[in-house]
Formats: C-alpha cells, structure tokens, sequence
C-alpha cells in the first residue's frame, strides 16, 4: 500500500509523466495533494520522495514558495475576501478588519478558536459585485461587513460534517 | 564538468576570441565568460554566486560590466565573451549598479561583523569596502531568520548571514550529489535550508564552508577560535591518502599553532576541493599531539647529542643483524638519504620491513577525491626499496615476522598520521619486546620509554620533499618553519650522521 490514496497516487503518476522534467509536475502535484488532503503535511513531501522520487528539497523549496499552498491544518470555514483594486475601493478592508475584530471576541468570549479563518486574496473575476468572498467553495457578492457577520453566523451555526481535529505539530513556515 | 574544465578542453581545440578588457587587449577561448576572461588580465569583477567549479546561476547581480555598444549593463559571469569585444569593469555605471546590488544584500544581513567568524574573509565585507555605499540609507526593519544551526558534524548554519548565492545548493546537486540543500519560502523570507530533521554528513562538507562568500556555513572545527588575519599560509599536498590533493596549512606564527586546511586549485589532482578527513591533518602538527625531545632509555636526551647517540647506535650494530621498518608516510627524499646512509654506516644492507595499517582497504576510492589507501607515499616507498633492489616483507599489527629475523638492532620510521593505522599501541608494545629499538615518530604513547632511542620526527608541513600519489605522480610538500625550533629532520640527521663517520 502506497501513503496516498489510490486515486491521489493515479493523479500524481499522471503529472509525473506528462513533462519533460520530473520537477515540473510539483505544482500541479502539490494542488492535487492540498485538494485531497486540504494542507500539506512534512509526511506528504517525504513520501513524494521516497515513493515517486521527487527531491524533497526540491518540493519544499516550491511548497514555501507559493503562499496559497496550506501548511497547516485548516479551520472548517475558509474566508476568502477579495481586496485587489475593485473590492478594495469599495471596502474590502473594512469586511477584513471587521471580521478579524469578530474573531478576537469569538476567542476572549469563549477562549476556544473561532472555527473559521480569514485571508485576503486576490481578484476573482467578479469585480461588478465587489466586494467579494468564498467561503470554502461558495460564492458571495457584495460582502459588506454586515454580511460578512451574517455569514458567519450562518455557517458557524451549521451542523458540521466531521472535520479533521487532530492537530498535526508542523515546522513548515507558511511563507508571508 | 566543470566550467572551467570545458574552457580548458576548449583552450585545446578551439579558436580563440579577442577582446579588450578595461583597455587592455586579451585573447581566451570561444564560449569563456566575461568573468573568466577579466580574471586573466588581473580585472577583478566583484562577485558572489559564480564559482569557477560550479554552473553559472547568475542570481547576485553584483558582476556587472559596461559592454560597449550594450544600452544595458550585463552580468559578467552568464555574458560569453565575443570577437572585438570591449568590456569596462570600472565604468561609472557598472560601479554604480554594484554599490545598490551590495546595498540590497545587506537589506537584511546583520551588521555585526565583530561578532561574526567569517570576519577578514567575507566577500561581502570586501567588496562593501571596494565598491558599496558606505551610509546606507536602509529604514526598513530588517527580517530575521535562525541563527546558528546545527546542520552537520562539520557544519554550523546561520541563515541570517546568507546572501542566497545558491552556490552551496549547487555544490550539493552537482559535486557531492547529495542535493540536501535548498532555498524555501520567496522573496525577503527566502531562507537557505534543509528537510527539517536532516542533515549534511558527507566526507566534502567542509567545502561549503570554502566556498560560501559570507559567514552563513561556518566550520564547527575552527569558528571562533582565531581570527583569519592572524593565519598564514603554507601551501603544500595532503597528507591524508594516496591522492595527494593540493592544500594550504593556515598557521598562527607567533602562536606556532595550526588551525586548519583549504583545497588549492589544482586541475591534476583535487580541482577546487578537497575531503573532511583530509581537513584534519593539522591536528598532528600542533605541539599538544607530538612528542618534542628525544628520549634514551627513557630519559630525555638534548637534540644536540642525538646525531652521537645515532651513529653509536649503528657503528655497535655493524657485522650484526639489522632491521629497518618503513610506514609509507615519509618523503622520496627521506627513504632514498635513511637507505642509502644506513648501508653506508652499516657496510651491509639491512632487512627491510614494510609497516602497514591492520586494516585498510588500499584499492578502495569513493568516486571524488578520498581513496583508502590512508597513507600518502605508498608509491614512493615501493619506488625507493624498488631502486635500492631491496624486497620487503609487509607487516601489519602482528610483528611475527620481524621477531623471527631476530635483529640485534631495529630502526623504525613510524607514522605520522597514526589515526589511518587506527590503534597502534600493540604494535608498539610489541616493538619495546625487541632488543634493541631506534624509533622516529610523533607519538605520545608511554611505550616508547621502553625504546633505546625515542626521536621526534618532523611532520609533512615541516618538510620539503615529494610523495608519489597512487598515480605515481610526484606531489611536492613545502617547509613552514618547525613547531618546535630545535627539531632535527630525518634529512639533518642522517647527513649528520654520516659526516661524523667519514671522518
Ligand atoms: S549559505 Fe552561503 S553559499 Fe549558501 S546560498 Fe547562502 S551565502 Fe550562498
Ligand atoms: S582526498 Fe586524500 S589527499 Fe585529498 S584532502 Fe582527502 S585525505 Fe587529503
Ligand atoms: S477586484 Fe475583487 S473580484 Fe476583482
Ligand atoms: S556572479 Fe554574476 S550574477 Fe552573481
């Protein structure tokens, strides 16, 4: 039995054999890794290479490179807000700030961390409905700060599929 | 192959190319980089990340050059030099593009050199001298990143002080093979690392240390123990195997102490490198590890007496049984005057003897530099008993078949690196069983009271002379001043020793 799942291990050797150099396919590799797994594990990057060859320095120097890639474990909601040009003028910041407000309260209100995250990323294609956000693999335009605490509510009150718990130690720095 | 060994080949082969440098006119094969080129006629062109062993990653850009007819400044290192070219080192612009170049490395590099051991030899602090800004105009809050790291035996890491010159990851993907290095995270948080949890254990580590510009790979063997402008130099060969790679013994005179080896440049033998274990052949040197006076029965004796006590030793021993014991760690010179003299005085030739370590796999290379024949000369010796037309029988650890020769005197010329013998307190207990012993060696141990006569002898960066390498080709040593001032060479005292008979 390989470390990855069977269908993980068909996508990786996929990759591997469609370019011209082995390095080439960590991108692509690292994604399909991330989407299964939903972060990337010291253990991910030493089976790529003791079971595909791939140098583990190599990997991680790509891993570190890319900040989107995760090296820690995630919280079951993933806020993405959009702050390039558009959301920006039309108050991105401001639905940043208040939810990273809101998740300082949830943490001195209960002591336990909030069960969501927030990062800024860049633009989504849908600038005519700026701001704009996902949450995990939803999409919401207009994300004023209003919404944004309403959204929050919504999903956190949700009945959680099981999520992963365990808390993995990790030394990969996550980049900036 | 390096690039320097494909110019080489190319110098052979091809046409060459005819440029100016600064003005002045200089000829070098096709495919020679302007870098290459420059150096040549003298030209610094200040650099980091380009070494004439490694590929070309041209990341530093700190070798700029103005090329005429060129709008733009190009790297020396990664620009190929081309017919009626000329270049300028010392343009105003290229000076310019240096001193922001240098400006931006030390962004984040921590300015306390006082406390840094690479501190007289740091490429950076050189070239800041030669051609930076001096009042830096640098607000930012510098990034900081882990310090001293313990990442190998020989290895202490300080990412801080890294210049991200790639050369020690392409020293490990292209000479030692290892590929354990790598630059993670981007932009002002890149960070030169390993695997977390590895480590570089390999017989070339030391090298990185050599060849990384500034004070990030320091030696765990020599940081912090002296300051590199107190250091000279002697450049000799390695003592350390049959290879004989090129090296320089870094020395403090007043202290009489040594400190520690480098590769020279020898495209015959070692290229740029040379081996860790190799690295530890100045540890013998020092005066803590050697013995310093001769000794009878015993007893110290002054060095003044010890060419009488000698020639005593051998006229008592004439029309006897004579044995003499060679270790292949002496010179062409010393075996060709100890063979020649001891037959003279003698009248008769004695029985030879060839003393080896226990256990050793002579034929044994790993594919770089290192082979396993730990001694430096085994091929001068066989030249030497060969030219004598003497046979002798080797011996290893078990003295059976010296005993069984029964001699009324024993000469033994002992190792000097006695770490490729690994133990060789036996050998010598059984020695001081024999009648009557001559040892020339450095060793500490006790036993050697038990000898007749106990002489210091010179070590490898105390002498002039030539090993033969496995190849049989001639390796020179070249003599720094003794650690000991007194100490009498092999060479001195059997010359001296067979003026006093002749007369
Ligand atoms: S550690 Fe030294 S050799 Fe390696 S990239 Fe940094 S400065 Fe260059
Ligand atoms: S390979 Fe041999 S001669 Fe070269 S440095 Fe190592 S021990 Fe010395
Ligand atoms: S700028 Fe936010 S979606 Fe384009
Ligand atoms: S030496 Fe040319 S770019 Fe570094």
């Amino acid at each position: 039995m390989g470390y990855f799942s069977k269908e993980l291990t068909k996508i990786i050797e996929g990759y591997i054999g469609r370019f011209e150099t082995k390095r080439s396919s960590i991108l692509p590799i690292l994604h399909a890794i991330q989407d299964e797994k939903d972060w990337i594990r010291d253990e991910d990057v030493l089976a790529l290479e003791s079971e595909f060859n791939l140098p583990a320095v190599d990997v991680r120097e790509v891993l570190t490179f890319y900040t989107m890639y995760r090296t820690s474990p995630v919280k079951p909601y993933r806020i993405e807000i959009c702050n390039s040009i558009s959301c920006w003028l039309r108050g991105a910041d401001k639905t940043i700030e208040t939810l990273e407000n809101h998740m300082a309260r949830w943490k001195q209100k209960t002591g336990n961390e909030p069960p969501f995250e927030v990062h800024a990323v860049a633009c989504l294609g849908m600038c005519g409905h700026a701001p704009v956000a996902f949450v995990n693999k939803d999409r919401h335009l207009n994300v004023t700060p209003e919404l944004a605490l309403k959204l929050v509510e919504q999903y956190t009150s949700k009945n959680l599929a099981k999520v992963e718990s365990k808390q993995e130690t990790q030394n990969v720095e996550g980049g900036h | 192959m390096t690039n320097t060994e494909n110019t080489l080949n190319a110098e052979k082969t091809q046409n060459l190319v005819n440029l100016t440098i600064d003005g002045k006119p200089v000829s070098v094969p096709h495919g020679t980089s302007v870098i290459e080129a420059a150096k040549k006629i003298g030209s610094k062109i200040p650099h980091f990340c380009w070494h004439p062993g490694l590929s070309v990653a041209g990341v530093c850009r700190l070798c700029m050059v103005k090329i005429e007819g060129n709008p733009k400044l190009q790297i020396g290192c990664n620009t190929q030099v081309t017919e009626g070219m000329k270049v300028e080192t010392k343009h105003q612009e290229a000076k310019e593009a240096q001193k922001w170049a240098l400006e931006f490395h030390l962004v984040n590099h921590p300015l306390d050199c006082p406390t840094c051991d690479q501190a007289g030899e740091c490429k950076l602090q050189d070239y800041y001298m030669q051609v930076g800004r001096y009042d830096s105009q640098v607000n930012e809050e510098k990034v900081l990143k882990p310090k001293a790291l313990d990442v190998g035996t020989e290895l202490i890491l300080d990412t801080e002080r890294c210049i991200l010159c790639s050369r020690c990851v392409r020293f490990e993907d292209q000479v030692s093979k290892t590929s354990s290095l790598g630059i993670f995270n981007r932009g002002d948080h890149s960070q030169i690392g390993l695997i977390p949890g590895r480590r570089i254990e390999h017989n070339y580590s030391y090298n990185l240390v050599d060849i990384c510009p500034v004070g990030a790979f320091t030696a765990r063997d020599f940081r912090f123990k002296c300051r590199v402008w107190f250091l000279e130099k002697t450049k000799t060969t390695c003592p350390g195997c049959s290879t004989g790679c090129s090296v320089s013994v870094f020395g403090n005179k007043m202290e009489r102490e040594y400190y520690r080896l480098k590769p020279e440049v020898d495209h015959e033998v070692n290229g740029h490198w040379m081996c860790d274990y190799g690295r530890k052949m100045y540890k013998h040197c020092n005066a803590s590890a050697r013995q310093s006076v001769p000794q009878k029965n015993g007893t110290p004796v002054d060095w003044n007496r010890i060419t009488n006590e000698l020639v005593q030793e051998l006229t008592k021993a004439r029309n006897k049984k004579v044995a003499l014991v060679l270790t292949p760690q002496y010179t062409n010179e010393e075996y060709a005057l100890v063979l020649s003299s001891i037959k003279q005085i003698l009248g008769t030739t004695p029985t030879v003897f060839i003393w080896r370590p226990e256990t050793e796999n002579p034929t044994e290379f790993d594919g770089v530099l290192f082979r396993g024949d730990h001694n430096a000369n085994t091929k001068g010796l066989e030249r030497a008993l060969s030219q004598a037309n003497i046979q002798a029988e080797i011996i290893r650890g078990n003295i059976e078949p010296l005993k069984n020769a029964n001699p009324d005197l024993t000469i033994v010329l002992g190792p000097e690196i006695e770490m490729a013998y690994g133990n060789i307190e036996n050998t010598l207990q059984s020695l001081s069983k024999l009648s009557n012993v001559v040892y020339f060696g450095v060793t500490l141990s006790d036993t050697t009271k038990q000898f007749s006569l106990t002489v210091p002898t010179k070590v490898f960066v105390e002498k002039n002379g030539t090993y033969l390498n496995y190849n049989s080709m001639p390796r020179k040593l070249i003599a720094n001043a003794p650690v000991f001032s007194q100490i009498m060479g092999l060479d001195d005292m059997f010359a001296a020793a067979l003026q006093r008979i002749e007369q």
